[in-house]
């Protein structure tokens, strides 16, 4: 056996065993004869077995059920989470417009340092990278997602630069874990575009489920605005319960509502929502994001908890615990029904 | 929805003609005019799902310097995928070409 087939004997061991078993010693040959070939010999016929056993692994016939449960369900959460970036860059957008509407578009508006079009433009990405997610449209969907990613980097990294001026992008000890989760947390929704299982039906349906949170969660932003900066008093007294059926609040009562549904009508995406919703309201509760700001610019005790909230994170985080281990059980138990037909 | 092009390439190499892996890829090569040069990864990849999708079947095994040599016929099912791709990506050609004609007089004038 000369070196050059010793090797790429060695690369072949990352196919499943049965595709292996079955191609291995055609694969061998074919790659000795182009060997032969002098010009054909790369590196590159190594990355493309490197790039072939992922996509068996992970969506190809050759992946097992219990796989291929694991990688519908990441890339379930994923999709949620692409949900989730296009609905918070749509509330953003919702909120510049809002100060603009009611202080006028100029510098004094509290989002002003972020109003050049591509600052606007960038994070509105996530939008057009979900619709094309959903319906399909995977080449424009992985651009969208890159070009997204890149300017949340860069974004994300001014921002943090001009409260903390120590702080530098991707350092592993940085002062503020937060920027560095949140930059770790893009990585979730850009994995949904790239990891397309097998079988995937676009499906014009996530299109409401994007539309219709986003029109109210967009109108619920717009009127919190207060007319004048420094005197957030004159708003209409109904207008005070938006301090506390917030954004946050809606979307916690719209996972609640979403993961009952899916148990009834809609169980391939149980478990997935369930470990999202349940992710979700955890990070809320951790990062105190329950907490009403005060003047000086944090919470002080249980005057500022926003109850409402509180209580719907934690129904969120007890429902997508509770539901999610009914979708586990339900989907291992449909896995081990699926074992024996594995090849 | 199209076929992508190595398969396409793929497919067309075995019309006429069983071949074994690595005829495939120098038949692609020169049907592309060296445009298109196939990994044995990819190639594996896509005869894998060629064959489950029943467009290509196994034609023979021949003994090749000690080795095993396997050689890959076309099915009826993939002669038609072809025909179809052609026809597709013909009138896609065709139409480009119609518009390119009626640019050409407005340029010249």
């Amino acid at each position: 056996m000369t070196p050059a087939e010793r090797n790429f004997r060695r690369v072949l061991w990352l196919l499943p065993a049965d595709y292996r078993q079955f191609w291995e010693e055609d694969m061998v040959g074919a790659y000795l004869d182009s060997a032969a070939d002098s010009r054909r010999r790369s590196v590159g016929e190594w990355f493309a077995i490197v790039w072939l056993a992922l996509r068996l692994r992970l969506s190809g016939s050759h992946a097992s059920p219990r796989v291929q449960l694991w990688h519908q369900t990441a890339f379930g959460i994923a999709i949620f989470a692409t949900l989730y970036q296009s609905l918070a860059a749509t509330v953003w957008f919702a909120e510049l417009v809002g100060w603009g509407i009611k202080l006028g578009f100029h510098d004094t508006s509290p989002l002003s340092q972020l109003t050049d079009w591509w600052d606007v433009g960038g994070l509105l990405l996530w939008v057009p990278t979900f619709v094309c997610l959903v319906l399909g449209r995977l080449v424009a969907a992985r651009v969208l997602v890159l070009v997204a990613l890149a300017h949340e980097f860069g974004i994300t990294a001014r921002i943090a630069a001009a409260i903390h001026p120590s702080w530098r992008p991707i350092v592993p000890n940085d002062p503020d874990p937060t920027h560095l989760l949140y930059l770790t947390w893009l990585f979730v929704p850009a994995v949904a575009v790239f990891l397309v299982p097998r079988g995937f039906r676009p499906f014009r349906g996530w299109l409401a489920a994007y539309l219709v949170p986003a029109a109210v969660m967009a109108w619920i932003t717009v009127a919190s605005v207060p007319d004048r900066s420094d005197i957030p008093e004159p708003t209409p007294r109904w207008l005070h319960v938006l301090q506390f059926v917030n954004v946050e609040s809606f979307l916690h009562a719209g996972l609640i509502v979403g993961m009952i549904v899916a148990l009834v009508r809609a169980r391939r995406w149980l478990l997935p929502l369930a470990v999202f919703s349940g992710g979700f309201a955890a990070a809320q509760l951790l990062s105190g994001g329950w907490a009403i700001d005060t003047q000086e610019g944090g919470s002080a005790g249980w005057a500022e908890v926003n109850v409402v909230q509180l209580v719907l994170a934690v129904a969120c985080a007890v429902v997508g615990t509770v539901v999610g281990f009914i979708g586990l059980l339900r989907d291992a138990r449909s896995a081990r029904e699926d074992e024996p037909g594995d090849r | 929805m199209g076929m992508t092009e190595p398969a396409f390439f793929v497919l067309t190499a075995l019309v006429g003609e069983s071949r074994h892996g690595y005829g495939i890829v120098k038949e692609v090569e020169d049907l592309s005019d060296g445009r298109v040069e196939l990994k044995i990864g990819s190639l594996y990849g896509i005869l894998d799902r060629l064959l489950t999708e029943g467009l290509v079947e196994l034609d023979r095994e021949e003994a090749y310097q000690g080795r095993l040599r396997r050689y890959y016929r076309i099915t009826s099912g993939g002669l038609d995928a072809v025909r179809g791709e052609a026809a597709r990506l013909a009138a896609n050609a065709r139409a480009a070409d119609r518009r390119l004609k009626s640019l050409r007089p407005r340029l010249e004038s």
